[in-house]
């Protein structure tokens, strides 16, 4: 039996009213529609192949982005004036530094004597060095004696115990919690103390 | 009617660059009229079954080099073809934000806008009937009705058991035959 015999006897069954109308094409296509139709495929599928060819060609050699003019002309002076006003801050900060620095000097002398006084048991030998720093801290006169340490004392003291001044140095300076590295941040990177003294620092010169 | 190279040869040809357009062309004018209709009932006006077609062969032409055989070709453009159709619809939808009510509404304002439409002709009030139907029971309709397609070949077209296909099919008759008779 053929298809369409078979599809006949189909639609007897199920809907008999529907056979009359098989087969009859009510809509319409454009004249000539069908004799261009591949040639109008062919010059899409060409067309499309070519615009892609030239967008990849023109990503590598062309960047949308712009710089102002001259930019490169004068980069490297202003990055060359850049360096020099940085040392000049840099320079003024170093002050600061060495006065924060020279009072953790004196917290480190402080409890390097009482250490020494406790674990030794030697309170009388050093009775007067730790009655000094007692007297110290008692009357807040650090400023004063910072101002009799020798700078030459100071750097020495910062040659040797440099990675505990860093410490102090970060506790005298920071005054929010929030601002200091987490925690965790010191088993992850052994740099993390370095690292936020140097953005420490980066933030003060600007 | 005009003698087409087979399908076999096509391919053969298409896999060589310098048949490659060649067979592409004769691909085209051998599938094209059936692959229009098949889009044409599915929606309806002629510029949205232009830019389905387009869609298809462009596809046809980007996968034909891979296209293995294990299906007749014109099962496989069938395949292709219906799929479009179904996204074109799909992407009408999204955009309008229309139901499936909408959707149907549209395409009968659409058919009365042909310009060969004409209320009182029973094929016309055919075509009112068929866009009533949802999508997939349409395309099982016209795959069947028009293009008397057997049930084993539509089940590879659309991926469906034969069995589902004919209760398919079975309720699209019926609902259309009811639409034309009630209007």
């Amino acid at each position: 039996m053929k298809q369409s015999e078979t599809i006949t006897d189909e639609l007897l069954k199920i809907a008999p009213g529907l056979i009359e109308l098989q087969n009859k094409q009510v809509y319409s296509a454009p004249e000539g529609y069908f004799n261009s139709f591949s040639q109008f495929s062919l010059n899409k599928i060409n067309e499309s192949e070519n615009t892609s060819t030239i967008t990849l060609q023109q990503i590598s050699s062309k960047l949308p982005y712009t710089v102002p003019e001259d930019y490169f002309d004068s980069f490297a002076q202003k990055v060359i004036i850049k360096t020099k006003k940085a040392k000049i801050i840099k320079g003024q900060f170093g002050y600061k530094i060495i006065k924060y620095a020279a009072a953790a000097v004196v917290i480190g002398l402080i409890g390097f004597f009482a250490f020494n006084a406790l674990v030794a048991n030697k309170y009388n030998q050093d009775n007067k060095v730790f009655a000094d720093a007692q007297q110290i801290i008692k009357d807040n006169s650090f400023e004063q004696v910072l101002s009799d340490i020798p700078e030459s004392d100071i750097i020495s003291y910062l040659e040797s115990n440099g990675s505990d001044v860093n410490t102090a140095i970060v506790a005298t300076i920071v005054n929010k919690n929030e601002a200091l590295p987490e925690p965790d941040a010191y088993l992850f990177d052994d740099n993390t103390l370095d690292n936020f003294l140097a953005d420490y620092d980066t933030q003060l010169l600007n | 009617m005009k003698e087409f190279p087979n399908d076999k040869e096509i391919l053969n040809s298409f896999n060589d660059p310098d048949t490659k357009e060649q067979a592409f062309t004769t691909l085209i004018k051998k599938y094209q009229e059936k692959t229009y209709w098949h889009i044409r009932r599915m929606v309806v006006d002629h510029d949205d079954a232009n830019d389905v077609m387009q869609n298809v062969f462009i596809k046809i032409w980007n996968h034909l080099g891979s296209f293995r055989e294990q299906s007749q070709l014109f099962t496989w453009i069938y395949r292709i073809a219906t799929n479009e159709c179904l996204s074109f619809i799909e992407k009408q939808k999204k955009r309008n934000a229309t139901s499936l009510n909408d959707v149907a509404q549209n395409l009968e304002n659409k058919i009365k806008a042909d310009k060969g439409f004409d209320a009182n002709k029973l094929e016309w009030k055919l075509q009112l009937a068929i866009q009533q139907l949802p999508e997939k029971q349409r395309i099982v309709f016209n795959l069947r009705y028009f293009d008397e397609m057997p049930y084993e070949e539509m089940s590879r077209v659309l991926e469906t058991s034969e069995g589902a296909l004919k209760a398919s099919y079975y309720h699209a008759a019926k609902k259309i035959e009811d639409f034309i008779l009630n209007h």
